[in-house]
């Protein structure tokens, strides 16, 4: 099952394929050793969504089956 | 007078063959019999609907929107809390929709560097008021549209006061921190919020309601950062255009009980890549379901 992750905008550039990656030795990592392990620069991407909810990238452990939703922050008008 | 006012629509409508055998009601007969009758351009333009005679400002929409919808717009209070790039191009389509009643907040005067993108932005209007600029536009477009301003800086104290009455609110605001509390005012007013973000070629919309976690499943409930990629990237051309499109849509969707509501899912358009993406957003169930800001 392993841990499925979106990467949606500019960020699909780490998932050229069709923007998703499935990791499956990513359960037990944290979101930000997942990035890191993708290259993933996380100044970039301060929003992390895990089953489609905000997480905080350094405390949030991985598990099966989880999926992850990296996005840029926006907030202009 | 309830009557004559009737008998007077007819007598000024049209039969429009080619329209499918439709009664319009031509702009200067809705002006005529508004200063007849003492009534505003809105009230005209509702009781001809109810006759079914079909102002004809609103003829291609007819097919989407219906009578009874288009009745419903012109009774609904809609407030734009921002009025740069995204919101003026939602007060522009919001006009033309024809919704009775826009609230509009935004302390700001335009500025040069508002030329790139903010439809109402002119080299002639540099140094007017925004909300200013935006009533006259919308009585330029829609004299039927009741247009109330208010030329401040929206806060958490402020904000019960000046989304009174509002049906539903957009949120087309410039920082994320005031986005955050413009919804929490918005759901302890029970009012729906669209939401809409740009920054560079990415651009964002979901639509929250009452109940609905809605930004905090974005940015958790810790700080927020004043400003995303657009600090980078900063605010061109056409993002706020595709953002507030959909923007306009949404409200239209909420009042009119149509369709299915980017609820508890956003939309990210990315222009750069040439893909749009729609994410889950938000646990848990609501009661409130679509169409639930029909009267």
């Amino acid at each position: 099952m392993g841990v499925k992750v979106k990467l949606v905008g500019f960020l699909r550039k780490y998932a050229p394929q069709r923007g998703s990656l499935n990791l499956e030795d990513a359960d037990g990592r944290t979101v930000a050793e997942m990035m890191a392990d993708l290259g993933i620069v996380p100044a970039s991407v301060s929003v992390v969504l895990v089953n489609g909810h905000y997480v905080k990238p350094r405390s949030y452990v991985l598990q099966e089956g989880d999926e992850v939703t990296l996005l840029p922050p926006i907030g202009g008008g | 007078m309830n009557g004559e006012i009737e008998e007077r629509l007819r007598q000024l409508a049209t039969v429009a063959p080619e329209e499918r055998g439709l009664t319009l009601l031509p702009l200067s007969a809705v002006r005529r019999v508004a200063k007849e009758f003492g009534l505003s351009p809105r009230e005209v333009e509702i009781r001809a609907l109810e006759q079914r005679i079909l102002p004809a400002r609103y003829l291609r929409s007819l097919g989407t929107v219906g009578w009874e919808g288009q009745i419903r717009l012109l009774q609904a209070t809609v407030a734009v809390v921002g009025l740069g790039g995204l919101g003026s191009s939602v007060v522009e389509g919001l006009a033309r929709a024809g919704i009775g009643r826009l609230i509009l907040i935004d302390p700001d005067i335009f500025v040069e560097h508002n030329l790139n993108r903010q439809l109402f932005s002119t080299e002639a209007n540099l140094g007017a008021s925004k909300v200013e600029v935006a009533k006259t536009r919308v009585a330029e477009i829609n004299s039927a549209v009741e247009v109330i301003t208010y030329d401040v800086k929206a806060t958490a104290e402020n904000l019960p006061r000046l989304l009174e009455g509002a049906d539903v609110v957009v949120d087309a605001l410039d920082r994320l921190p005031i986005r955050l509390v413009l919804q929490d005012v918005a759901q302890r007013l029970g009012i729906p919020m669209v939401h809409g973000a740009i920054g560079g070629m990415t651009g964002q919309v979901t639509t929250i309601l009452p109940g609905d976690e809605g930004l905090y499943a974005l940015y958790g409930h810790g700080e927020v950062p004043e400003r995303g990629i657009e600090a980078e990237q900063g605010c061109p051309t056409a993002t706020p255009m595709m953002v507030a499109a959909w923007q306009v849509q949404e409200v239209l969707k909420l009042l009119l009980g149509r369709g299915e509501p980017l609820r508890r899912r956003m939309l990210i358009m990315d222009a750069e890549t040439g893909t749009a993406d729609v994410i889950r957003l938000g646990m848990g169930e609501s009661e409130v379901d679509v169409g639930w800001a029909s009267k």
